[in-house]
């Protein structure tokens, strides 16, 4: 086979001491980026790009990824321990692997965090050597029509979390709204924004999370005055007592499979991101969970499936750039900005020009999956270890670092006063049963699903026909009836052929 | 007590004060010639993005062949489409130790949002160094071989050309709305918010054409499965293979242009220098290097030339922008 | 809780009026299909209905008597003082970030946190523990990883 050719040449590539250094390096700074809030991979890359030119392009290269996914594996971390997801994409592991943390299964949270995760890179990265080409070139054929109504899929999904149902409604449609903040992409209109030039950008999505999750959090226990948690002081921090048993792995199976191969699928549409693809998981696998109640009381499948459906993506994000050269996401620009510095213009024709670098580079992302969990596994036991320090010393660092992950956004001081009116919102979300990870969907979907919507107007020249006209769109419309519709009318007819069971039914369905 | 905690207070304050200074060094160094102290350079938008790379480029540049011998660190500034770091750098008025990268956004936002946003006028025009070729392209499969089958299509077919933009207000819909205007075609704008989604337009058949910056495609042209229809600058551009909007009977030459500006008023002496340093800098194997990998070409205009430029540039892009309704009041 | 649901509901029901006034204003169709109006129009009409169906059950519960009481860990404001001052620090660094700069901003907002938390610990040590804290942070980000931090008047 060509392709194993390929891959044992690309494995001879990367498999130098200067590959595998670089490597272990990117790696390294991406899990310690992923773990500070306000960092993004996207800000690192930039700040390293310039210093790469002249090295050695796949060091140069495999050294970016590596930061690139390794962010995903650190990302995970502040969301157990804290509530505090630095990104979009790690908001739905605060839901469940939060609830663990505090029940004292932090370690085997964030350990399946870093196995899933594992999976995701291993399988990814085969996927986009198998069928990289094939995958993108079908992901071409969607355009906005069929976008606008895979993310209203995904709306819809994450509305049905569990808990109230009307009230998560509520929260993503303030999400949508609070993400028409700004000046109008298509007209130039300026919407909600009282005449300050603050809020002509719109809300940065850092500073909501941060105020909505971990000021919440935070307020919330320094007002019941919380001082330690018991619970987490009880835990032994032996890595052994730590990691994910064999029943943990067990029940994560079926999340880490379909959570791989699903992230992977879905980050191949350009634009779609790994924030989707996380809740579309946790939907998913609450759906299919033999025991959805227990979602977001510190479920393990809760963290497993959505933190190896957001690696996977990361990956699957890199389809489109290599085979097609269109970055998928604003990281993945810069990864090309890059390779275009380097000589190499990202396209079809990398892999028939430059064999050498492109399989050598998926070689070193097989090896930088491997080393990160290497790296991350053991670094359990230190963030547990942190878990212990005092709450009184901890809160405070972590309000300094919320502060420096808030302002160095945009450098713009408005930004941390925006943490704390989100903050309060939270705080008062929180205590009234309203759940606030549907307004982040809400606010990360909303201008995309806006801007989409318009679009297919716009080249349908005003035709709703549109959206129906297309086979895909067509399609799509009928899985998102069969989400929406489907349980209804499976539980109408249950009903019906066997009253008997009526009841039991009845209460699945309304979960 | 309370003298005992004043007095821990200020021990406290005294030792952050010695290590605060001894981290600084010898700032204060007499009035000498300029360059003295380090130099801010102001990009307007995040880490990584291209006009991150030209100033990151320069200020290598500058630092590698001794132009500058201070140290120069970049800051980004993103934030109000431009504007924060056009404010921010406007308000540093007769200081040459901040320097800003204009893009192209540097001419429209002042026009676009007068009430946020600076116009040239409150900087000093250093050198105008390279403008970015904007490139029109379509799918190699679509029956548009050239400019003017594009332009027919619009003419004739009463729906018009759907024209896919990397954003609204930004270059490319300047250059296609004046493309517009000088032939009557009908061309209806689909706005994008980045260069790979305005690409997708075109793959996935939703548009016609796409105005872009040829980085964003040539892989795919290389490979035949995108084609540039023609570019916008006055000459071709190296690497490639298409022809420029005058070969293809449109009078018309623009491009994103790159350039350096600093404060108003500062010393003429400081701007001396950095036109000459400016000048030493386009020469250089460096340079070179930047323009071929980004597909841009050289401007070289500095100074009164530059300011001329950016005067020029503003005259003919506000009625455009006027006409498509982008001003804010 | 039924009380807090219909205060809740009531409240989005302001918000959707006001952004459904404000979206008609803004331009509800452009030349092909929604203006600029369109979806926050629509995005109001929803907020507004789904607040009436959270609205009415709670009516309902609050007039049978079913409705269950407010939890003990859900009860709000139990120490607004407490959230008075963790949020509102927050402003005060805003306020101060830029003209201060950052370590003295981030060293008051710390040790403020070090007293809410454990109110009885000794101030001194308190802001001692921010100022160190707020310069390592500072060293952190500022010179190891790239973040420019306003320096403010400390001339570090």
């Amino acid at each position: 086979m060509m392709v194993f050719d390929n891959l044992l040449m690309g494995f001879g590539h990367a498999l130098t001491p200067e590959i595998l250094l670089y490597t272990g390096l990117g790696t390294i700074l991406g899990t310690a980026i992923g773990v500070l809030p306000g960092l993004g991979p996207s800000a690192t890359i930039g700040l390293l790009l310039p210093i790469t030119f002249g090295m050695n392009p796949l060091a140069a290269m495999a050294m970016l990824c590596g930061i690139y996914y390794g962010a995903q594996y650190g990302g995970s971390t502040t969301s157990i321990l804290l509530n505090m997801p630095g990104e979009s994409a790690s908001v739905v592991t605060c839901l469940d692997g939060h609830q663990m943390a505090k029940k004292g299964r932090g370690g085997q949270a964030l350990g399946i965090a870093a196995i899933g995760s594992f999976a995701a890179g291993i399988v990814g990265t085969f996927l986009l050597l198998m069928l990289g080409e094939p995958l993108s070139r079908a992901a071409m054929a969607f355009g906005p029509a069929e976008y606008t109504i895979l993310m209203a899929l995904g709306l819809c999904m994450a509305t049905s979390f569990g808990g109230h149902q009307v009230k998560a409604v509520i929260m993503c449609i303030l999400g949508l709204l609070i993400g028409t903040i700004g000046t109008d992409s298509f007209s130039g209109v300026n919407r909600f924004t009282f005449d300050t030039s603050y809020l002509q950008m719109g809300l940065d999505l850092v500073p909501v999370l941060m105020g909505l999750f971990a000021m919440s959090e935070i307020v919330s226990e320094i007002e019941q005055g919380i001082m330690t948690n018991p619970e987490m002081l009880a835990v032994s921090t032996k890595l052994r007592n730590l990691l994910p048993n064999l029943d943990d792995l067990k029940q994560s199976f079926g999340p880490i499979l379909r959570g791989s191969v699903g992230g992977f699928l879905i980050a191949v549409l350009p634009g779609i991101g790994a924030t989707a693809t996380s809740f579309m998981s946790y939907a998913l696998e609450r759906k299919v969970s033999k025991h959805p109640e227990k979602f977001g009381t510190g479920t393990i499948e809760g963290v497993a499936g959505p933190e190896t459906a957001n690696n996977a993506a990361s990956i699957g994000a890199m389809v489109p750039l290599f085979t097609l050269g269109i970055p998928g996401t604003a990281t993945a620009a810069i990864l090309a900005g890059g390779m275009m510095m380097y000589g190499l213009i990202p396209g079809p024709l990398l892999f028939r020009d430059h064999p050498d670098f492109i399989y050598g580079l998926i070689c070193t992302m097989f090896l930088g999956n491997v080393m990160l969990v290497l790296l991350n596994l053991p670094l359990i036991s230190l963030w547990i270890k942190m878990l212990k320090i005092p709450l009184h010393f901890l809160y405070p660092v972590v309000i300094g670092i919320i502060i420096v992950g808030g302002y160095s956004v945009n450098f713009d001081p408005l930004d941390l006063v925006v943490i704390g009116v989100f903050g309060l919102f939270g705080y008062l979300a929180d205590k009234s049963g309203f759940p606030t990870a549907p307004l982040i969907l809400g606010f990360f979907l909303g201008p995309a699903v806006e801007a989409n919507i318009r679009k297919a107007l716009i080249v349908g020249r005003g035709d709703m026909m549109i959206f129906f006209q297309r086979p895909i769109s067509l399609v799509l419309m009928t899985l998102i009836v069969l989400v929406l519709v489907g349980p209804t009318v499976v539980g109408y007819i249950r009903r019906k052929m066997f009253p008997s069971a009526a009841a039991v039914n009845l209460r699945d369905v309304e979960r | 007590m309370r003298c005992k905690k004043l007095a821990a207070l200020a021990a406290v304050v005294a030792l952050v004060a010695v290590s605060a200074f001894s981290l600084a060094g010898c700032s204060s160094t007499e009035q000498a010639k300029y360059p003295t102290k380090p130099i801010e350079f102001v990009v307007h938008s995040g880490a990584g993005g291209a006009p991150d790379l030209f100033v990151r480029t320069v200020s290598d540049i500058l630092t590698k062949q001794k132009l500058i011998t201070v140290p120069i660190t970049v800051t980004n500034k993103p934030g109000g489409g431009g504007s924060v770091a056009f404010k921010y750098v406007a308000s540093k008025a007769a200081d040459p130790y901040t320097l800003l990268g204009t893009p192209s956004v540097f001419t429209t936002q002042a026009i676009i949002s007068p009430k946020d946003s600076p116009n040239y006028t409150e900087f000093t025009p250093i050198g105008l160094l390279c403008i970015e070729p904007i490139a029109v392209v379509v799918k190699a499969d679509s029956p548009y071989k050239t400019m003017n089958d594009l332009i027919e299509v619009g003419k004739t077919k009463p729906e018009g050309v759907t024209w896919a933009l990397t954003s609204l207000g930004s270059y490319d819909h300047i250059m296609a709305l004046s493309i517009s205007e000088m032939t009557k075609a009908k061309i209806v704008f689909l706005p994008n918010s980045s260069d790979g989604e305005a690409v997708v337009q075109v793959m996935s058949g939703n548009a016609d054409c796409v105005s872009i910056n040829p980085r964003g495609v040539m892989g795919q042209v290389q490979a035949g499965t995108l084609r540039i229809l023609a570019v916008s600058t006055a000459q071709r551009v190296s690497g490639v293979d298409a022809p420029t909007m005058k070969e293809s009977g449109l009078d018309i030459a623009t491009g994103g242009p790159r350039g350096i500006v600093a404060p108003k008023n500062i010393p003429a002496d400081a701007k001396q220098l950095l036109v000459e340093d400016m000048k030493k800098l386009v020469e250089t194997e460096q340079w070179k290097n930047y323009l071929k990998e980004t597909y841009a070409v050289p401007a070289n205009l500095f100074d009164a030339d530059f300011g001329q430029y950016l005067k020029q540039e503003s005259e003919r892009v506000e009625p455009l922008i006027k006409q498509a309704g982008l001003i804010r009041q | 809780m039924a009380k807090r649901d219909i205060t809740a509901g009531f409240l989005f029901i302001l918000l959707g009026l006001f952004v459904g006034s404000m979206s008609l204003k803004l331009g509800y169709m452009s030349e092909y299909g929604p203006g600029p109006g369109f979806m926050p129009f629509w995005l109001a009409v929803i907020l507004i209905g789904c607040s009436i169906a959270i609205i009415i059950p709670a009516f309902k519960s609050l007039r049978q008597g079913t409705s269950e009481p407010v939890a003990k860990d859900l009860l709000l404001f139990t120490n607004p003082f407490a959230v008075f001052v963790a949020l509102g620090s927050l402003f005060l660094v805003a306020l101060l970030l830029e003209s201060a700069g950052f370590v003295i901003a981030a060293a008051i907002a710390i040790t403020l946190y070090t007293r809410l938390v454990k109110p009885d610990y000794h101030w001194i040590r308190s802001a001692a523990f921010g100022l160190v804290s707020s310069i390592i942070i500072y060293g952190l980000f500022n010179y190891v990883l790239g973040v420019n931090l306003p320096r403010g008047v400390l001339p570090l």
